[in-house]
């Protein structure tokens, strides 16, 4: 792989970034003040709130506000319902040289789970300002025991979020989690699976600014593309550990859900299958799946192809679930082995309004009766 | 006229969606291609590519974003016809910019050819794990091959403000995709 097959590749991603760096014409930098006005007025109305007896609204606001800013545009009022329906409100604390994290609360659909944490620094710790850039939690967040197994592969994702709560010092970190899909197992995430997230201290990695203009007005002044080397880069960022200690946390989903099948019969639609991993094109061929199981979150397709498939179309197409009311939820993606593909979706698919789903080669999949 | 009515028209197989699609979107889609490409009649004929690619992909697709979609076509296209050879020798933007990817690559990888859809996930998670703000500005240099002065004027910010989130972000992909491969 070179820099031209990256530069090249990026041009695939979904269309969402393209629209999001075409839209945002003022960058985050410039809007952080009006942000932190309406941070404020969203604190003085949530303070009116909790004054007058509606805290329990408020605290599960949290996935709401974390699934609106992934869709870009506001949600619809049965995810809405859904969310606040199903977010399990789990309320662990523990604080360690200053820092307390909190397990605020978490959702899943039976085979992905979101967990949000919340992470309050010192006072005089801006996490709000740099939080994403330079602070960093250590540890495991996905070791995942239910009584009969230790569930350990798997892949996710977890990052920083704003908590939208008018606080410099305070910032949440969400947990993304999908075990692994294998075929004939039950569904990962239900009452009996314990989660246990481990975090060994918070490290900062701060820019050297002081050591960064010198470099910018001497040695590379005038240049666009500045490339440091690995002795000047490890000059500009350096770690430290910011608070030592272990926070360790442990709890158990209080719900299990299952998703919906939607094949009665095999059906045969269109895929890029990869029956080597060094390929460098894949065969755009008929493939039968034999199943096509969705899930609030996700979905999963079983098939005949005995290789890694890939339901995209030649222009970039997703997957889609199309709802009752005419809007569509992409399903993007997210890995496939030998006889499975698994998807994706950000936001929640409200099962029970959905229509269809289209398949990137216009393949129709009602949902069932 | 609103994407939804040029969308419609397209779905009408009417060809007024072209022309409808080159007045909204032709100038910024000419000046995409022309940074790539360099050159003001390739650019021209690959704007060109991306209504005919659009006129055969709607139906049956609609796309949600539409000028996201057109950008994305366009830029794949203009990749497609860009003569690299040329473009070294011309010093063109578009090779800074593979220069700067090439950072991002861990060493053990130079030389392994990776599943393209496999990459675009990995893009896409590493994308999601960066803050906004260096998200834009990562995707106006590598997305829309912005120069760096144009991002400063497009966000109010400086040029070595800019240099220096391009820096860090490209260190943060180089790290990502070093994890990455562990699991690969």
């Amino acid at each position: 792989m070179t820099g031209k097959d990256l530069l090249i590749v990026l041009g695939d991603i979904s269309h969402k970034y393209y629209n999001e760096a075409e839209m945002e014409t003022v960058a985050a930098v410039s809007t952080r003040k009006s942000i932190r006005r309406s941070m404020l007025i969203a604190a003085v109305i949530a303070l009116t709130l909790l004054l007058v007896g509606c805290a329990v609204g408020y605290a599960c606001g949290w996935l709401t506000s974390f699934f609106t800013a992934q869709s870009g545009e506001p949600l619809s009022s049965e995810q809405v319902s859904y969310i606040e329906r199903n977010e399990q409100i789990i309320g662990q604390s523990q604080t360690r040289d200053g820092w307390t994290v909190q397990v605020k609360s978490a959702i899943n659909d039976g085979r992905t789970a979101y967990i949000i944490l919340g992470i309050t620094a010192p006072e005089d710790v801006d996490l709000e300002s740099s939080g994403a850039d330079e602070y960093y939690l250590s540890g495991a967040f996905a070791d995942l025991v239910s009584n009969s197994r230790h569930i350990e592969e798997g892949s996710g994702h977890a990052g920083w979020v704003r908590d939208d709560d008018g606080l410099s010092n305070t910032l949440d970190y969400m947990i993304r989690w999908e075990p692994m899909e294998k075929k004939g197992m039950p569904y990962p995430f239900g009452p009996d699976v314990q989660w246990n997230i481990h975090i060994e201290n918070i490290l900062c990695q701060r820019e050297n600014t002081e050591y960064l203009l010198e470099l910018l007005n001497g040695k590379y002044k005038g240049q666009d593309n500045v490339m440091f080397t690995e002795e000047e880069t490890d000059k500009l960022y350096q770690k430290e550990i910011i608070a030592e200690g272990v926070w360790n946390f442990a709890f158990t989903f209080d719900q299990s859900s299952s998703g919906i099948e939607l094949l009665s019969s095999p059906v045969t639609v269109k895929g890029y299958a990869s029956r080597n991993a060094n390929e460098v094109s894949d065969s755009y061929e008929d493939v039968l799946i034999t199943s096509f199981t969705l899930n609030t979150f996700s979905a999963v397709i079983h098939h005949e192809a005995d290789a890694c498939v890939t339901f995209t179309a030649p222009e970039n197409g997703e997957v889609a679930a199309v709802m009752r009311d005419g809007s569509e939820i992409e399903i993007s993606h997210w890995s496939a082995s030998r006889d499975t593909t698994e998807l994706n979706s950000n936001i929640p698919i409200v099962l029970s309004e959905v229509d269809h789903i289209r398949m990137p080669d216009g393949t129709v999949l009602p949902m069932p009766e | 006229v609103e994407d939804a009515k040029i969308l419609d028209l397209f779905w009408e197989r009417n060809e007024q969606a072209v022309k409808e699609t080159d007045t909204a979107y032709g100038r910024r889609l000419y000046a995409l291609s022309n940074k790539i490409l360099g050159n003001p009649e390739d650019a021209e004929e690959s704007v060109s590519d991306t209504y005919m690619e659009t006129w055969n992909t709607i139906p049956p697709k609609r796309p949600k974003y539409f000028y996201a979609f057109l950008a994305a076509v366009c830029r794949n296209l203009s990749f497609n016809k860009l003569d690299w050879r040329m473009a070294a020798k011309r010093s063109a933007e578009v090779v800074a910019l593979t220069q700067e990817m090439e950072s991002c690559i861990p060493d053990r990888r130079q030389d392994a050819e990776m599943d393209r859809r496999e990459l675009r996930r990995i893009l896409e998670s590493f994308l999601e794990s960066l803050p906004r703000e260096s998200r834009l500005i990562f995707l106006r240099r590598y997305l829309y091959v912005d120069t760096i002065a144009e991002i400063a004027a497009r966000y109010h910010i400086s040029e070595s403000k800019v240099k220096t989130r391009l820096h860090r972000t490209r260190k943060k992909l180089h790290t990502y995709l070093e994890e990455e491969g562990i699991c690969i």
